[in-house]
């Protein structure tokens, strides 16, 4: 009971001090007129006594503490009972608080010693548990789902992939991925191991917002636990799309084909004769595009040349070709002899070697074979593959800024539609035309923290914008405070709790056309996903915690006020019965 | 009045009669509450009683339980009665006096003794036999065996009887007029055989070109019925009965009624489907029969199959079309024939089997010809029949002398010497002699014989010179060959390619093609040296010779053998060498083909700078716009699809544009479910359900997501733009990467 001495009330200090200040001028001025001078130390000592009492009453002194609350033992969902056993014999007078009935956890901060079981708490709570010395003991192991993994927002016509891991899974059950109206799209037999690893999948016919379902179930098809597994479908996007040619081929004329046909704009430009061309304009208008220039090649998403052609451009339009794949994304995607095409200045960026083959079967591709230029592009520092066979890549990319300069040695691929093989056709091109292909770019992107958000639970969420002060407004139109990041000014947090499961939104005031759907799960859902985090998050918090806290703490603690009423009661008795004596 | 032993007795006997009686109508009751419960017929459960009635009755027989009986039975029983209870049948008077005496003794015996004595009948076991009937009735009839044994026509299952329901939510409320009955009658085409089919299932699968007549009748007054399929309505006809009409069936599709009351409120009903089944053609399958079958000139030219034709309805007809071709190229000839089997066929038969066995000769084909058949049946469809065809079979004589043309027909030189025809001449003549047979003299014969010997034998010769063998005497008729021929002159010259004269070497014929008419000009000269590709090269030089050599020796050693023959005026035998000879000649001319292939097309060199330089003032710019704008498949399907999954879980009430939405899906799914429409029923009727139905609850939703989503085709990959944030730190990233390459 040493050092300082600190106010509870220390903003009373001044006030009250005016007030003692006064009521001692009073007693002093007082003790003075009634009694005289006989005992008037005494009385004003006494008075003074008196009066500090008060004083101190108000202003609640305090004396630095260590804290010796005793131990608790928190219980979390799947805590392990023989740790429970062992740990209440060892500390007989420890708290058992079950975290599972009552969610607060404020006072503990005075405790000597917190051990937590099971999964552990709610990462949004353990702040309360900062700076204690907390021993964590992770509980039984989770039986179940305990990972997930699933694109949220993936577009229409593309393939949804779920993975996750099962714990313990019953041999013989199985897990069913269903769509929005409970048709089982693909499942996966458990059999006997102790941790599975399955992947589920299916194609994405529609568009929307969906909830789609994982369920468990048994031999006999029993349902024995279902969870929501909410889809965003985005819309596909059209492209545009410009392809110059030296002279008419098989291979461009099935390609415009397949490509106009899906209803993208297609312009072809195509050679005749010296200086007479055959423009060719699907899915738009007619337009001038005699000559290239910056303006008209950033409309387009991506840009075919042959060799020849980009041989015959001249000069400002190369550059200009440049400059929109560099600054804008254009993509480019030259075909021709692999000979010709390394000799295009800036456009050939590609080493090729020889191979003897002219065949190639994809990887992706099985049992389907097409025509092959006897070469492969050299894997070079920052030559993406879009087409490989074995280690050699067909067809490739690379990262010119913003845009991508592309090339593939497939050849005659065209035949494959006549062979019926129309599938592998599509597949090829789609490969080839989607990686290219200038990225849509957004203004504003919005990523959760967490996959899934709960029903009262804190939902995090991290937006991108180049806005330069994105302001974000829930369902109810209300604003939701935003932390921009220290370092990078284009990325800002906010957090927000649905109060309501289902289909949420989140708006931002400057931009009408965005909103960012979420899913928000009752609080039963995913309950084996969330505990399983929960534990190795909950593990890794405690783990950097206890190192700090080695020594004990020492808080303010109040001097019980009982000591001042004594001591202000006997001073005012002693005031009182002086004059009677 | 005191009860007298008789009574007692009379008693007894009508307790055991009502027994078994009541044993009786106890199985009985079992019997027929069973079959109640099996067939759910109030008819086959009294039969069934009556009939297990009368049988137990007959086997009991309880009538006949008289005094008598029962005295006799009490007597077996009991100790103590002494066997005397007949006694008390029996008047006192005319008893004598110790029978007296024992009547009355057991007379009051019985009194006590009759109530342990129970008369014989097996009551529990008929009570338990029909419980246990009673039970097997009931579990059946719960476990839904019956629906199928169910003998009752008079109601209808639930589901196929036509639900009405009104269009406007309004009529409810007044009392709409009701079904009574629903028919549909189906007459199959006469052809196929069946029978007219009545059924109350809406639901029709019918064979094409049947014909369908409804039947609807109502309690009430109805204003009108109609009968709407595929956006089409007609009226029925009001007859007597209520309302009828009818049409026949061409193509697969949905149909569906409704009706307008007095009132002017109309109701609908659901969907059904017609289902058109197709008359198949018949299917043929021929057994024992290679494609291609190949005679030799002597085999036996017979082919036998057997063919077996099966139809769905009967097949009316089957030949067999065959064809035979003569001659090659420009002079080929046709002749088609059909031929019937060895078997009639019997008009309607579902399943025939037929063999033919087909003579070669009887079609008259000579060696060279070839016969194309197949085998053709058609089935009893009217108007038009269903024809089928079986696969196409070849049989060819194979031909002795065809030799082909030697080089392509572009050169148009046959380039084989002259006298290699001759075999085939020999042939000709040798076949002839032997048909004259026994029309000319011996001597004749065998001097003609010996001649064709000769001749075989200087065509020996000739070939023999080719091989270097010596020129025997005997060659007289050597004249025949020009001394004076001209050696410079290459009597091909206006035919052969010589412009390109570097090639020439490879163009061996024309050697060897201009040196069989002066082959023996000069007596030293080796006659095979024209023959032999000799420009230094052993390897060429070797390969061509040995391969001729061995073939033209063989030729000649089988000239031996048919020279032999005709020498010892055996024609017949001779004949099969001279086809050898003459086959390996053939040969030797085939290998020649080979070289006649290397000529090929030089053209001349393009001149790259000369390319695209033409004049092109009068070509101009071409330009072409068209616009794919792909109209989305099933476009309304999914967006049904996504509003269905908004309505999910909230309690919103659809819309009039949601079910004008769901009209249209259910326009674009009917277009899609004529091909099955089996398949996509159900769900064409909850989307009907979904756009007049006031309210909808949440399971009709659910069904109808589930089938518009089992409609949507498989997907194919299709390029599509992807987005991605671009922020200034990626763009930093990008740049920086770009330098430092």
């Amino acid at each position: 009971m040493s050092d300082h001495l600190t106010f509870l009330n220390s903003s009373w200090f001044w006030p009250v001090l005016i007030c003692w200040l006064i009521l001692i001028l009073v007693f002093v001025w007082k003790e003075w007129k009634t009694s005289g001078r006989k005992h008037l130390i005494l009385k004003i000592f006494l008075s003074l006594l008196a009066v500090t009492s008060l004083a101190l009453l108000a202003l609640k002194p305090a004396v630095p503490k260590e804290i010796k609350e005793g131990r608790v033992i928190i219980i979390t969902e799947h805590y392990n009972q023989n740790q429970l056993d062992s740990l209440k014999k060892e500390y007989r007078k420890s708290k058992v608080l079950d975290y599972r009935k009552e969610k607060a956890l404020s006072g503990l901060t005075d405790s000597k010693e917190i051990f937590v079981l099971g999964s552990g708490v709610n990462v949004y709570d353990l702040w309360q548990l900062e700076n204690t010395p907390v021993t964590y003991f992770p509980g039984e192991e989770v039986t179940g789902l305990i990972k997930l993994n699933y694109k949220q927002d993936p577009q229409v016509g593309k393939r949804l992939h779920v993975r996750g891991r099962f714990s313990n899974p019953k041999p013989g059950n199985r897990l069913v991925l269903e769509d929005a109206a409970g048709t089982a799209l693909d499942s996966v037999v458990f059999d006997a191991e102790d941790h599975i690893n399955f992947e589920l999948s299916t194609d994405l016919k529609v568009s929307g917002n969906y909830v789609f379902s994982l369920s468990e179930k048994d031999s006999i098809g029993k349902v024995l636990n279902q969870n929501p597994l909410p889809l965003k479908v985005k819309e596909a996007k059209t492209l545009r799309i410009l392809i110059l040619n030296a002279y008419p081929t098989f291979e461009i004329k099935y390609l415009k084909n397949f490509l106009a046909e899906l209803g993208h704009e297609v312009i072809v430009k195509n050679r005749i004769t010296t200086g007479r061309f055959k423009f060719e304009f699907f899915n738009t208008e007619r337009q001038n595009i005699g000559r290239l220039n910056s303006s008209n090649l950033d409309d387009f998403d991506l840009l075919i040349l042959d060799s020849e052609s980009t041989k015959a451009l001249s000069r400002s339009e190369q550059n200009a070709v440049q400059k929109s794949m560099r600054a804008s994304g254009l993509g480019i995607l030259m075909l021709g002899e692999a000979n010709a095409l390394t000799n295009l200045g800036d456009f050939s960026v590609f080493e090729f070697q020889r191979v003897s083959a002219t065949e190639v079967v994809l990887d992706d591709l099985d049992g389907v074979t097409v025509g092959r230029q006897p070469f492969q592009i050299k894997n070079d520092f920052g030559v993406e593959d879009i087409h490989r066979s074995n280690s050699s890549i067909v067809s490739g990319y690379q990262r010119m800024e913003q845009g991508r300069l592309g090339v593939t040695l497939l050849e005659n691929t065209w035949e494959l539609q006549l062979e019926g093989k129309q599938e592998a056709y599509q597949h090829i091109w789609t490969d080839i035309v989607e990686q290219l292909s200038k990225r849509n770019s957004e203004m504003l992107t919005c990523q959760p923290e967490k996959l899934f958000a709960f029903k009262d639970e804190p939902f995090t969420f991290q937006i991108r914008t180049s806005l330069d002060d994105p302001r974000v407004l829930d369902q109810n139109h209300r604003l939701l405070p935003l932390k921009q990041d220290l370092t990078l000014a284009e990325v800002w947090s906010g957090k927000t709790f649905p109060k309501e499961s289902g289909w949420q939104k989140l708006r931002v005031e400057q931009d009408s056309t965005f909103a960012f759907d979420y899913f928000v799960h009752n609080p039963e859902d995913w309950q084996t996903v969330k505990a399983y985090q929960n534990s190795l998050e909950n593990q890794e918090f405690f783990q950097k915690e206890s190192v700090i806290d080695k020594d004990f703490k020492k808080s303010p603690i109040a001097i019980n006020p009982i000591w001042f009423y004594v001591l202000f009661l006997l001073a005012i008795g002693g005031l009182w019965l002086e004059p009677k004596l | 009045m005191k009860q007298t032993g008789k009574d007692i007795l009379a008693g007894f006997q009508k307790k055991w009669q009502f027994l078994l009686w009541l044993e009786v109508v106890l199985y009985a009751t079992g019997f027929s509450v069973l079959s109640w419960l099996l067939t759910l017929s109030w008819l086959v459960s009294i039969l069934g009683f009556v009939m297990v009635f009368a049988v137990l009755l007959i086997l009991r027989q309880p009538w006949k339980i008289d005094l008598l009986k029962v005295s006799h039975y009490i007597d077996s029983q009991s100790n103590q009665l002494e066997y005397s209870s007949g006694l008390l049948l029996q008047s006192t008077t005319e008893l004598s006096g110790l029978a007296k005496l024992q009547q009355q003794k057991i007379s009051k015996a019985i009194k006590a003794e009759i109530k342990n004595i129970q008369p014989r009948h097996q009551l529990k076991k008929a009570l338990f036999s029909s419980i246990i009937m009673i039970g097997i009735g009931v579990l059946v009839f719960y476990s839904g065996v019956t629906k199928n044994l169910s003998f009752n026509q008079n109601t209808l299952p639930k589901e196929e009887q036509i639900s009405f329901k009104p269009t406007d939510s309004l009529a409810v409320k007044i009392q709409p007029p009701v079904l009574n009955t629903q028919e549909v009658t189906i007459h199959y085409p006469a052809y196929t055989g069946l029978r007219a089919r009545t059924t109350s299932n809406m639901n029709i699968e019918a064979v094409e070109g049947s014909r369908v007549n409804w039947k609807l009748s109502f309690e009430g007054e109805v204003d009108s019925v109609s009968l709407e399929s595929m956006g089409k309505g007609r009226l029925l006809r009001k007859t007597k009965q209520g309302y009828t009409g009818g049409t026949v069936l061409e193509s697969s599709g949905f149909y569906n009624f409704r009706f307008t009351d007095t009132k002017g409120a109309t109701y609908t009903s659901d969907l059904f489907a017609i289902e058109v089944t197709k008359d198949k053609a018949p299917v043929i399958v021929l057994n024992d029969l290679k494609q291609f079958t190949a005679f030799n000139y002597n085999d036996k030219k017979n082919i036998s199959f057997q063919t077996s034709i099966t139809d769905d309805f009967g097949i009316d007809n089957a030949y067999i079309i065959a064809t035979v071709s003569k001659g090659t190229g420009e002079s080929v000839k046709f002749r088609e024939e059909q031929l019937s089997f060895d078997q009639s066929i019997t008009t309607g038969k579902k399943q025939v089997n037929l063999t033919k066995s087909l003579d070669l000769e009887d079609i008259a084909m000579e060696p060279g010809d070839e016969l194309y058949f197949y085998v053709e049946a058609r089935d009893l469809k009217r108007p038009l029949a269903n024809v089928s065809r079986s696969e196409t079979h070849f049989a060819v004589i194979k031909d002795t002398t065809d030799y082909g043309p030697g080089v392509d027909a572009g050169l148009g030189v046959d380039l084989m010497p002259d006298y290699f025809r001759s075999q085939r001449q020999l042939i000709i003549d040798t076949k002839k002699l032997i048909s004259q047979r026994g029309q000319l003299s011996t001597e004749e014969f065998n001097s003609t014989s010996n001649d064709l010997g000769f001749d075989q034998k200087s065509l020996r010769l000739k070939y023999g010179q080719f091989m270097g063998d010596e020129a025997e005497g005997g060659m007289g008729s050597g004249g025949e060959l020009s001394d004076d021929h001209d050696h410079e002159e290459d009597p091909l010259a206006d035919y052969s390619h010589n412009h390109d004269g570097d090639n020439e070497h490879n163009l061996v014929e024309e050697e060897h093609d201009h040196d069989h008419d002066h082959d023996d000009t000069d007596e030293e000269k080796d006659p095979l040296a024209e023959y032999l590709h000799d420009h230094g090269d052993p390897e060429s030089s070797t390969l061509f010779t040995d391969n001729l050599k061995a073939k033209l020796r063989q030729a000649l050693n089988i000239m031996w053998d048919a020279e032999l023959h005709l020498r010892l005026h055996e024609p017949e035998k001779s004949l099969p060498f001279q086809y050898e000879a003459l086959e390996l000649i053939q040969e030797i001319k085939n290998s020649a083909r080979i070289y006649v292939h290397r000529i090929g097309f030089d053209p001349p060199p393009i001149k790259e700078e000369a390319r695209l330089s033409g004049d092109v003032e009068e070509v101009s710019n071409y330009s072409k716009a068209e616009d794919l704008e792909r109209t989305e498949n099933f476009y309304f399907i999914k967006q049904s699809i996504l509003r269905l999954e908004e309505f999910k879980g909230s309690n919103a009430e659809p819309k009039k544009s949601d079910r004008q939405l769901f009209e249209k899906a259910g326009n674009e799914l009917a277009d899609k479910a004529i091909a099955e429409p089996g398949r996509y029923l159900q769900t064409l009727q909850q989307l009907k359900r979904l756009k007049d139905e006031p309210q909808i609850d949440q399971q009709l939703m659910f069904e109808v997501q589930k089938g518009l989503l089992e409609a949507l085709p498989k997907l194919t990959p299709e390029p599509m733009q992807k987005s991605s944030f671009n922020g200034k730190l990626n763009e930093f990233v990008l740049k920086e990467l770009q330098r430092n390459e």
